[in-house]
């Protein structure tokens, strides 16, 4: 018997009306006597540029366009397949076409998330892909959201978590903002005397709502929770001043939070008990047990804490700027190993991204011209602008334009930073990045430096307008740094136009890319890529 | 086995002709082959009836499995969509689908109901080809399609897909 292909159902697709057909007919429209398997089958030997052609030439063909078997197909091929054939040993699996795309067994390297959907919806594959699609060459609508009449001191903190922004500085209080009606849905005033220094979300706490930890200028922090259905702040807990001074950053995986003031003392808090440490969320919450109080005297600003759950321990980690005399700077990490019964410390490790029997004054060997080592032995003269870490990857940005990339390695048994490597593109001092741990960066520069920088004699002269403002002004720029760092340079940016100078902050998910930028008054701009 | 590969078997079209084939060449259907599988020798002594295909289809069709009929069997399980994504066709296959529409689609339909995947591939490259890089206009023409889309919803759908066009 013929065997029967299953189709995946066309009704998804509800903007165009789709009639029976009792149309008539031309005599001569052999195709319309094929089924719709058979035109599908077609299709999708077609590219992109006609398969979206053919979308326009009647309503039957518009549904069967849409199939999401093509796009799945056409996603696979573009998105996927590349990664995998990127991968060492992949490539030359036994089985070559094991790669190719199979509605039955396909390789999606952890794109499952896609394939078999948690919430058992349809994964929307044509609106994937166009969504990669607009990622990969920078495609966007943007949007502004008006958040502050004037920049405040310290600068607002801004936190993007399951398609809400959070915010939170001096005047306004802890704010949340939805960013598909790009309203704000949820408030809370602070009281008086707090000024907001760091923010932290935790995201694997999303089920009744979002976590959020506020640390401020006299050394106090809170934690909320915030209730996305009833648009509301929750405050859960509110820990005292402390005479240790402002909190630099707060990273928070409940029942853990992590805090460091910028004398350097980091401490960490569980509020789960000894006797039930298993125990579920509850507002408020309780007060928390105080874990441990570490002090180092080489970790400088920026630095970036974070909290990570593996199957066996939790790791407290603190990314860190260090002060390298006399050459300048470079990044190191300390891991915590916490058991999550007792939340006890099992184990402290550091690594730097110095070579090994490095010796800060034995600088004229260490800087042999040519040697394979001495051009990745770089140092900036001045400490980064700002450093995000989501394991594996550490990504520090420099006045001089160029970001740096680091890999760190951890294992049961060692932790290891390697050498950076350097990212060009930016054409003015770039200002605050994100990375995610899948490789993927968003970086943005400021204008300012940009113009007054000289690298454009020719118009030095001219006054600053906003075309002008436009060509030199605010970059943002879309990193794939997936491999980068093994393999032979793969980093792939795009730039978005994006006019605007001050430049504070960037985030972003799998859809938006939102900056907060300072324009008279304080602006969150979102790059919508759907 | 070896004695079987050179018993004839003889196909009946929708208009009642009888066409007597080589059963190797008549096994490139996989339908055919199942067939015979299932009903054993006696089977061949009476005419199979192709009741979806007429006889100058059914010419076209075995002329393609006579040319064919030493080509390796594709796998049994051989997804479908899981073929390399390519639109070459090789010569002889190019020439023998230098045929008008009509009998162009009649091909994919008999190919389809018989079970004779390389072919049916070779059909739908065929009018993949003939697809590709034409405007929708052009398609419409080429296919005689009715556009049953008002003005504005052609222009809506246009919109739509403006993202895929920029490259």
């Amino acid at each position: 018997m013929p065997a029967k292909r299953r189709r995946s159902s066309t009704s998804e697709h509800p903007s165009i009306q789709i009639l029976k057909r009792t149309r008539t007919r031309h005599p001569d429209d052999y195709i319309d006597g094929l089924s719709d398997e058979l035109l599908i089958h077609i299709l999708q030997l077609l590219p992109l540029e006609t398969l979206v052609q053919c979308q326009r030439l009647s309503r039957r063909f518009y549904t069967l366009a849409c199939d999401s078997q093509i796009w799945k197909n056409l996603y696979y091929t573009r998105f996927v397949l590349p990664r995998a054939l990127r991968i060492p040993g992949i490539r030359n699996a036994p089985r070559d076409d094991a790669l190719n795309f199979s509605s039955r067994r396909s390789l999606w390297l952890g794109e499952n998330a896609l394939v078999n959907p948690v919430d058992g919806k349809k994964t929307n594959w044509k609106g994937q892909y166009k969504l990669r699609h607009n990622w990969s060459i920078g495609a966007c609508e943007i949007q502004e959201i008006h958040v502050a009449g004037r920049p405040t001191v310290p600068s607002m903190q801004v936190k993007l978590a399951e398609k809400v922004v959070v915010t939170a500085d001096e005047e306004e209080g802890l704010r949340a903002w939805d960013l598909k009606d790009k309203k704000l849905i949820a408030k809370y005033a602070l009281q008086e005397c707090l000024v907001p220094t760091c923010l932290a979300v935790d995201e694997r706490h999303s089920g009744s709502g979002l976590g959020i930890a506020l640390g401020y200028m006299d050394g106090g922090w809170g934690v909320w929770r915030l209730d996305t259905k009833q648009k509301k702040f929750v405050l859960a807990y509110e820990h005292p001043k402390s005479s240790n001074g402002r909190l630099g950053a707060v990273a928070y995986a409940y029942p853990y939070i992590l805090t460091i003031t910028d004398s350097q003392r980091l401490s960490l808090y569980t509020f789960s008990n000894e006797q039930d440490p298993a125990l579920s969320y509850a507002d408020p919450l309780p007060t928390p047990r105080h874990l441990a109080s570490l002090r180092s005297h080489t970790s400088w600003p920026p630095l970036s804490l974070s909290l990570r759950p593996s199957s066996s321990y939790l790791i407290a980690s603190i990314t860190y700027t260090l002060p390298v005399y006399p050459q300048g700077y470079s990044v190191g990490i300390q891991e915590l190993h916490l058991s999550p019964l007792t939340g006890t410390i099992t184990s402290s490790r550091l690594a730097t991204a110095l070579p090994q029997g490095f010796t800060s004054l034995s600088s004229p060997t260490s800087r042999s011209p040519g040697g394979p080592t001495s051009s990745s032995i770089e140092y900036h003269s001045a400490p980064p602008t700002s450093l995000s870490y989501a394991h594996p990857y550490i990504l520090t940005t420099h006045s001089d334009n160029t970001l740096s990339l680091h890999l760190c390695t951890s294992t049961a048994s060692s932790l290891s930073l390697s050498p950076a490597t350097r990212l060009w593109g930016h054409t003015a001092s770039v200002v605050a990045a994100q990375i995610t741990p899948r490789g993927k960066a968003v970086s943005v520069a400021s204008g300012a430096h940009a113009a007054n920088s000289g690298t454009h004699p020719d118009n030095a002269h001219e006054q600053p307008k906003s075309a002008r403002r436009e060509s030199y002004g605010g970059e943002l720029r879309i990193w794939d740094l997936e491999g980068s760092q093994t393999r032979r340079q793969r980093e792939r940016s795009v730039q978005v136009g994006s006019p605007g100078s001050g430049k504070r902050w960037v985030g972003f998910d799998e859809e938006v890319v939102v900056v907060l930028e300072e324009e008279g008054g304080l602006v969150l701009t979102v790059h919508d890529f759907t | 086995m070896a004695a079987e590969k050179s018993s004839i078997i003889t196909l009946q079209s929708n208009d009642g002709v009888s066409i007597d084939v080589d059963r190797q060449v008549a096994e490139r259907s996989m339908l055919i082959k199942n067939m015979m599988e299932d009903l054993g020798d006696e089977a061949i002594s009476t005419a199979v009836p192709i009741p979806n295909v007429n006889e100058s289809v059914l010419k076209k069709v075995i002329e393609w499995c006579e040319h064919h009929k030493n080509d390796p069997q594709p796998a049994q399980d051989d997804d479908s969509d899981s073929r390399k994504k390519t639109t070459d066709i090789e010569e002889w296959d190019q020439k023998f689908m230098q045929v008008d529409q009509e009998m162009l689609f009649e091909i994919i339909l008999a190919s389809n109901y018989l079970d004779i995947k390389p072919l049916l591939d070779v059909g739908c490259k065929t009018v993949a080809n003939m697809i590709k890089g034409k405007s929708p206009e052009e398609i419409r023409k080429t296919f005689n399609i009715t556009n049953d889309f008002t003005p504005e919803e052609e222009e809506q759908i246009r919109r739509e897909n403006e993202w895929a066009e920029d490259r």
